[in-house]
């Protein structure tokens, strides 16, 4: 199986570094470097359509398009977009909270304030970020209001950001915010 | 690679019987020339913009679907999680304008009922996005999968919620200053 998987990659990047067509006139071919690079007339390409279906050859063709990934794999060039690490770290964020907050409530001091602020900022702005991502879709909404709204996720973790920091420097803080709500 | 060594193979032997002139036109038919092209370059389209221009509905469409334990269930966790969201920038904003929310709710005096669901209702959401956060969790990790595991986690994070929650709002603090 592993074998299995090894070669049709391997058929991937050959396909994708090369597209190989079984066309032109006959020349001696000795070897694979000596390639002829020539167009094709159009009888030839009526020809070679009606090969690749007859023939192994319209397999390869298929594998083709599975192609993109493997290539930009082999391009070398770094995913931009690689987020496995944020991923990550939102987990070990939500763990980490699930000890901070109760503990935050119970004993409320300046230092747990602080660090439930930004942790749950941190969290927060992900989970609604995730929310906008999913559902305020350029499909539905077009291509200004799904960025609009992603903008607007930034300015609101701000806004609770400084909301919780000034409750926490200036205000009675939020475990004892939550233990005055407790008294009624 | 295979099949393309048979092609050179099959190449080969045409010029071979090259000199037949009677079986030139049938050679012609089977020559062989690889054409190297450069790689087609990997579309830049994201997931959104496919969807657009291959005008695909929208997928999954929430009103032909029946109602679940888990889409119920993952949508509530959002839910709570934004109600959570709701409840924090309150505090904080009010705070901004230097009011100070928790001691405006507390000092409504409100009757010891109404003062039992206020709590619940802060404290459902809070219970919720806990228990059920560590249910997603233990899927992070790898755990739990199987759609048998999924309604039997389900049924147990539902319960477990609502255990806490009559626990946390049934509580009183003491009243400071």
């Amino acid at each position: 199986m592993a074998c299995l998987l090894r070669t049709s990659l391997n058929i991937c990047r050959a396909s994708a570094s090369y597209q190989i067509s079984l066309l032109g006139k006959a020349r001696p071919l000795s070897s694979l470097a000596n390639l002829r690079i020539d167009e094709p007339t159009p009888n030839q390409s009526r020809l070679l359509a009606s090969t690749l279906k007859a023939t192994p050859l319209g397999l390869l063709s298929k594998v083709q398009s599975f192609s993109t990934t493997s290539a930009v794999r082999a391009s070398g060039v770094p995913d931009q977009h690689d987020h496995s690490k944020i991923w990550t770290l939102e987990r070990l964020l939500s763990i980490a909270l699930m000890p901070v907050v109760p503990l935050g409530v119970m004993y409320p001091n300046i230092l747990f304030d602080l660090i439930m602020s930004v942790a749950i900022v941190m969290h927060v702005h992900w989970g609604v970020e995730a929310v906008v991502v999913d559902y305020v879709r350029p499909i539905i909404f077009g291509k200004l209001i799904p960025k609009l709204s992603l903008g607007l996720v930034y300015v609101f973790s701000v806004v609770l950001l400084l909301g919780l920091l000034n409750l926490s420097f200036r205000g009675q803080g939020i475990g004892n915010s939550v233990n005055t709500i407790w008294s009624m | 690679m295979a099949y393309l060594r048979s092609l050179c193979q099959a190449s080969r032997m045409g010029l071979a019987l090259k000199n037949q002139p009677f079986k030139a036109s049938l050679i012609q038919a089977r020559m062989v020339t690889l054409k190297a092209v450069p790689a087609p370059a990997p579309s830049t389209a994201n997931f959104e913009e496919r969807n657009i221009s291959l005008g695909r509905p929208m997928s999954p469409h929430l009103l032909i679907y029946r109602p679940q334990l888990t889409s119920m269930m993952s949508i509530s966790h959002r839910i709570t999680g934004l109600a959570l969201t709701f409840y924090a920038f309150v505090l904080g904003t009010s705070s901004l304008m230097g009011v100070d929310a928790a001691a405006a709710i507390a000092n409504l005096g409100l009757p010891g009922a109404i003062a039992f669901v206020g709590k619940f209702i802060i404290a459902f959401p809070f219970s919720y996005h806990l228990v059920n956060g560590i249910r997603h969790l233990t899927w992070d990790y790898g755990l739990g999968l199987t759609i048998k595991e999924v309604y039997l986690t389900g049924y147990v994070t539902l319960a477990l919620a609502t255990l806490l929650t009559l626990l946390l709002a049934s509580k009183k603090t003491e009243k400071k200053q």
